[in-house]
C-alpha cells in the first residue's frame, strides 16, 4: 500500500512533467537552431537587404538565382527592413558583422557609412560601366547598381488638382493628403528630407512646420507608405518618377502618375558596399561585381523599378511612363548634418 | 495568522532564496542592460538632463499619458454597459460577449493594426458601406493616423478588460442590500450612486489601470497609427536606441517610462487588494436575471450592435481580406484560398511556424517555472509591498525595456533572451493564478504530509505541484498565446534569421501584402484562441 501510493501521482501533475520534459527539448531545438543560424558555419554569403529588395515581387529571388548560377557560390539575402533600417542594423554589428555585403546605402546616407567606417574599399573589376557622376564614392567603399529620382505620385481618382509645386503641398486643399516616410527609417524619406532641404535650405525647418497639416502619416518605410497610398489612405505619397512604369506595367497606365516639378527633382543613387569584417572577402567581392553584370542590370527596371546604373541596359516599354525631371538636384550630404532632427522637430 | 514553526519551514526559507536569483537573472540583469548606458559619456545626471531638455522626450510623454488616459476612459465607457450585462443579466450570447475577455491577451496588436486600416480606413469596409448607403462623394470617417485613431483603436481593444473585471465584481452585489437602499426610500440613482457604484469602483478602477498600463506600453498601433510628430516613450525608445544610436537617450526613455508605469502599478496593486477584499465578502454570487422591460432590451441589443460594428468588424474584416486573392500587388481581386496556399508552399512560413510553437513552449515554460517558484517563496514574504507590488513588477517592465536591456547585456538578442522577455511579461498572470488557487488549506496538507514523514521536496512534489496544477496549465496556455502573438520584441531587438509567425505578419503588413498577411494573422488568431479555450484561460485574466 505504501509502496503503490508514492507513486500514485495525479494526473495533472504528469501533464506538467511531461510539458515540462517537451517544452525542455523544444529549447533544446531552439538551440541548436540558433547555432544553424550563424553565418560562419554555412557556406553562404549573407548580404542586408532593404525589405522591397528582398521580396517576391523585388529582385531579390532573380539575384540569387541568378549569382548562384554565374559563381557557384551560395547567396542569403536577409531583409533587414527599409535602407535606414538596414545601415543602423550594420552599425549596431559593427564589432560583431553577421552580413558580409550591405546593400541599399545611398547618396544621402552615404556620409553615415563613411563616418561609421564599416565598408572596406573595393572597386570592381567592371567599375568602368559606371557613368562618372553616378560614382557615389571615389574611394568605391559602397558601388553603385541603381539611380533614380524622387517624385510626388498622385492619385488621379482621388484629387481633382494636384499640387504643381512643393510649396502647394502646404495648401489646406492637401490636408491630410501626403504620407511621407519616416526619415530616420526610410532612404525615400531621408530623400524627401534632402530635397526640402536642397530647395528651402535655412528656412526647411520651417517649410516642414507649414507641411504638417498635409501629412496623413510618417510610415517606417517605403513598403507601408505606399501600400497605404495603394489601398487608399492618402492620394499623393513620396517615391519615385518611375513608379507610374509599375502601374502601366501591370496593372492600367494613367491612374497614378509622377508629379514633375520646377524646383528640380533630387536624384538617388543607390550602392552596395563590402562589410568590414567579413569572413568570406572573395565571395564579397564576387557579388560586387556580379551587381554590374547584364544580368542584374536587367532585373533592375522591372523589379526594383529604378534605372539601371549601367547605361546600355534596355528598358522596358513602361518606362516610358516614367517622365524625366526637367532639373536633377544633387543635394551635398555635408549640408544635411542635423537636417533630419530639425524637420522632425518642426512637426512637434 | 502565523503557522507554528514546522520544518516545511526551511522548505520556504530555501524557496525564497530562490526568489532572488530567479528575479535577478530575469529582471534585474535585462534592466541594468537597460539603464547602463545611462552613465556613459558624461555620466547620468547630465544624461538625464540633456533627455529632460529635449522638447521631444516630454512631449513623447505628454503623447503617451495622454493616449493613454484617453484610451482607459474610452475602454472604461464602453466596457460599463457590458459589465452591467455580463454581471446582472441573463441573455441569448452572452458567454459570446464574456469570451471576449480574452481578445485584449491573445489577438495581437498588430491584427487588430490590420484590421483598422481595412475596416475604418478611408476606402475600408464601414466607409465604402457608409458611402454606399447615404450616397456620399467622399468618405465620412477619417480619424486614423491622429491622437483620436490611437485612442480609438486602444479602446476598443482593451473594453473587454474592464467589462470582464467589472462585471465580475457587479455580480457580486448582493441584491438584498440594494433593496434594502430602495426600501428605506432611496431612489434608484441614489441607490447606484451608494450601493452598487463602491461595489464596482475597485474592480472598474483597476481594470481602469490595467489598461492605461497595457495603452502606455502600445507600440505596434503607435508605430502605425500614431501620425507625424512623437510617438509613445516606448516607440522613441526603439528609435533612440535603432536608428539615432543614441543609447543614453534610450535608456533614459527607459527609465524615466518604468518609473512612470510603476506609480500605475502601485496604484494597480491597492485597488487589486481591495477587489480581492471584497470577493471574499460575496462569495455568493447573485443570480443573472432575464431583462424585465423593452427599453432594457432595446439598450442591450444597441450595445450588441456597438460591440458587433466596432470592434468585431475589424477583425471580421481581416478574416474576409483573407480569402481575397490579388493578381498583382496592388490589383483586384477575387475570391479563394490562394493567399494560404502561398503560406504554406513558402519555407520560411513553415519555419516561422516551428519557430512560434517552440519559442511559445520555450517561454511558457520558463513562466510556469518562474510563477510556480516565486509562489512558493511568497507564501510567507512578511512585507506586503513584496507581496503585492514584487510579483507584478513585469507589468511596469514593457518587452521593448526588457528586449533592449537584453540586447546590451548580451550583444545580440537570441532566442533565449526572447524566451525570457516573454516569460517575465506572461508570469504575473500564472503567479495570480497559482495564488487564487492555493488557499490556506494547502499549508495544512503539506505540513500533514510532512508530519506523516514525507520528505520536505516529496511534499513540494506531491502536494503542492498537484495543487497548483490546475491553473498553472491554464497560465501556461496563457503565456504560450502571449509569446505566440508578440512581436514587439523581436522588432526592438532582432534576432538575425530569426522570425515568428507574429514578424512575419508584421513584414507581410509592412511590404502591404495585405491579403497574405491577413491569412497570417487569421491562422495566428485561430491558433491563439485555441490553445486560450483549450485551457479555458480567462481564469488567468480573473
Amino acid at each position: 500500500m505504501h509502496a503503490r501510493s508514492t507513486f500514485n501521482f495525479n494526473r495533472p501533475f504528469i501533464a506538467i512533467l511531461i510539458t515540462c520534459l517537451l517544452s525542455a527539448v523544444v529549447l533544446m531545438g531552439t538551440l541548436s537552431c540558433l547555432s544553424c543560424d550563424a553565418p560562419d558555419q554555412e557556406g553562404a554569403l549573407v548580404v542586408y537587404v532593404y525589405d522591397s529588395f528582398a521580396s517576391e515581387w523585388g529582385p531579390g529571388p532573380i539575384v540569387e538565382e541568378a549569382f548562384e548560377k554565374a559563381t557557384g557560390l551560395e547567396l542569403e539575402l536577409v531583409a533587414v527592413g527599409d535602407g535606414a533600417q538596414a545601415l543602423a542594423r550594420a552599425i549596431d554589428e559593427k564589432a560583431r558583422p553577421k552580413a558580409d555585403v550591405l546593400l541599399g546605402v545611398d547618396n544621402h546616407l552615404l556620409p553615415k557609412a563613411v563616418s561609421a567606417d564599416i565598408f572596406m574599399p573595393y572597386r570592381p573589376e567592371n567599375a568602368a560601366l559606371v557613368p562618372s557622376d553616378l560614382v557615389l564614392d571615389d574611394q568605391w567603399r559602397v558601388t553603385p547598381f541603381d539611380w533614380g529620382s524622387f517624385a510626388i505620385i498622385w492619385d488621379s481618382e482621388r484629387l481633382a488638382e494636384p499640387p504643381r509645386t512643393l510649396e502647394d503641398l502646404t495648401k489646406p486643399e492637401y490636408e491630410r493628403s501626403l504620407i511621407l516616410m519616416d526619415p530616420r527609417t526610410s532612404t525615400p524619406g531621408y530623400g524627401f528630407l534632402a530635397w526640402t532641404k536642397a530647395v528651402y535650405g535655412d528656412d526647411m525647418p520651417d517649410y516642414w512646420q507649414r507641411l504638417k497639416p498635409s501629412i496623413l502619416t510618417l510610415s517606417p518605410g517605403w513598403d507601408t507608405g505606399y501600400g497605404l497610398f495603394t489601398k487608399g489612405e492618402a492620394p499623393l505619397v513620396i517615391s519615385y518618377t518611375t513608379s507610374p512604369a509599375y502601374h502601366a506595367e501591370y496593372e492600367t497606365a494613367g491612374r497614378y502618375q509622377a508629379l514633375i516639378f520646377p524646383e528640380g527633382h533630387p536624384v538617388q543613387i543607390e550602392g552596395a558596399g563590402i562589410l568590414r569584417g567579413t569572413s568570406r572577402p572573395q565571395a564579397a567581392k564576387a557579388f560586387i561585381d556580379f551587381m554590374l553584370s547584364p544580368e542584374f542590370q536587367s532585373a533592375i527596371p522591372l523589379s526594383n523599378w529604378m534605372y539601371p546604373i549601367v547605361a546600355d541596359t534596355v528598358l522596358p516599354a513602361s518606362f516610358e511612363h516614367a517622365p524625366k525631371p526637367t532639373t536633377n538636384l544633387l543635394v551635398d550630404p555635408a549640408v544635411l548634418e542635423g537636417a533630419e532632427r530639425s524637420a522632425l522637430d518642426a512637426l512637434n | 495568522m502565523r503557522a507554528p514553526r514546522l520544518p516545511s519551514e526551511r522548505a520556504y526559507t530555501l524557496a525564497s532564496a530562490a526568489l532572488f536569483p530567479v528575479l535577478g537573472l530575469f529582471v534585474a540583469l535585462p534592466l541594468a542592460g537597460a539603464f547602463m548606458p545611462l552613465f556613459r559619456g558624461d555620466g547620468a545626471f547630465d544624461n538625464l538632463g540633456r533627455a529632460f531638455g529635449d522638447a521631444r522626450f516630454l512631449g513623447s510623454f505628454g503623447f503617451g499619458l495622454g493616449q493613454a488616459l484617453a484610451s482607459a476612459v474610452l475602454a472604461l465607457l464602453v466596457g460599463l454597459p457590458g459589465a452591467y450585462l455580463l454581471g446582472r443579466k441573463k441573455f441569448p450570447g452572452k458567454r459570446l460577449l464574456s469570451a471576449l475577455a480574452v481578445v485584449p491577451f491573445c489577438v495581437p496588436p498588430l491584427i487588430v493594426a490590420l484590421g483598422f486600416v481595412l475596416y475604418y480606413g478611408k476606402d475600408g469596409f464601414l466607409n465604402r458601406a457608409l458611402m454606399a448607403i447615404f450616397s456620399l462623394d467622399s468618405p465620412p470617417l477619417d480619424f486614423l493616423y491622429s491622437f483620436w485613431g490611437v485612442v480609438l483603436a486602444h479602446g476598443f481593444y482593451n473594453f473587454p478588460l474592464v467589462m470582464s473585471m467589472a462585471g465580475d465584481a457587479w455580480s457580486g452585489i448582493r441584491r438584498d442590500t440594494e433593496d434594502a437602499a430602495r426600501l428605506l426610500g432611496a431612489g434608484r440613482v441614489r441607490t447606484f450612486v451608494t450601493v452598487t457604484l463602491p461595489g464596482i469602483l475597485p474592480a472598474a478602477g483597476a481594470a481602469f489601470t490595467l489598461t492605461f498600463l497595457m495603452c502606455f506600453f502600445s507600440f505596434t498601433i503607435v508605430l502605425l497609427f500614431g501620425g507625424p510628430g512623437v510617438g509613445t516613450p516606448e516607440v522613441e525608445l526603439y528609435r533612440a536606441a535603432r536608428f539615432d544610436l543614441d543609447r543614453p537617450l534610450a535608456s533614459a526613455f527607459a527609465l524615466v517610462e518604468s518609473a512612470v508605469a510603476l506609480l500605475a502599478l502601485y496604484a494597480y496593486a491597492r485597488l487589486e487588494r481591495r477587489v480581492s477584499g471584497r470577493r471574499t465578502d460575496a462569495a455568493r454570487r447573485e443570480a443573472a436575471v432575464p431583462f424585465r422591460g423593452p427599453a432594457g432590451v432595446a439598450g442591450a441589443v444597441v450595445y450588441g450592435l456597438l460591440v458587433l460594428v466596432a470592434f468585431l468588424g475589424p477583425l471580421a474584416a481581416v478574416a474576409g481580406e483573407s480569402l481575397v486573392v490579388r493578381s498583382a500587388k496592388y490589383g483586384p481581386g477575387n475570391l479563394g484560398l490562394g493567399n494560404y496556399l502561398a503560406l504554406f508552399s513558402s519555407p520560411s512560413f513553415v519555419r516561422a511556424a516551428g519557430n512560434t510553437l517552440a519559442l511559445g513552449l520555450g517561454s511558457a515554460l520558463l513562466a510556469a517555472l518562474i510563477g510556480f517558484a516565486l509562489s512558493l517563496a511568497l507564501k510567507r514574504t512578511r512585507s506586503p509591498f513584496l507581496a503585492s507590488v514584487l510579483p507584478l513588477s513585469p507589468l511596469a517592465l514593457s518587452s521593448v525595456v526588457l528586449a533592449y536591456g537584453w540586447s546590451s547585456v548580451v550583444g545580440t538578442a537570441t532566442p533565449l533572451t526572447l524566451a525570457a522577455v516573454q516569460a517575465v511579461s506572461a508570469y504575473p498572470f500564472i503567479l495570480k493564478g497559482i495564488q487564487g488557487a492555493l488557499g490556506s488549506s494547502d499549508e495544512r496538507l503539506a505540513d500533514a504530509a510532512l508530519a506523516l514523514g514525507s520528505s520536505r521536496l516529496g511534499a513540494v512534489f506531491r502536494v503542492r505541484l498537484p495543487l497548483a496544477a490546475p491553473a498553472l496549465l491554464s497560465g501556461f496556455a496563457f503565456a504560450f498565446a502571449i509569446s505566440a502573438g508578440d512581436a514587439n520584441a523581436l522588432i526592438a531587438a532582432p534576432v538575425p534569421g530569426y522570425e515568428t509567425l507574429a514578424l512575419k505578419l508584421y513584414q507581410l503588413a509592412g511590404s502591404y501584402r495585405f491579403n497574405e498577411a491577413c491569412a497570417a494573422a487569421t491562422l495566428l488568431g485561430l491558433a491563439v484562441s485555441l490553445v486560450f479555450f483549450l485551457k479555458d484561460g480567462r481564469h488567468a485574466i480573473a
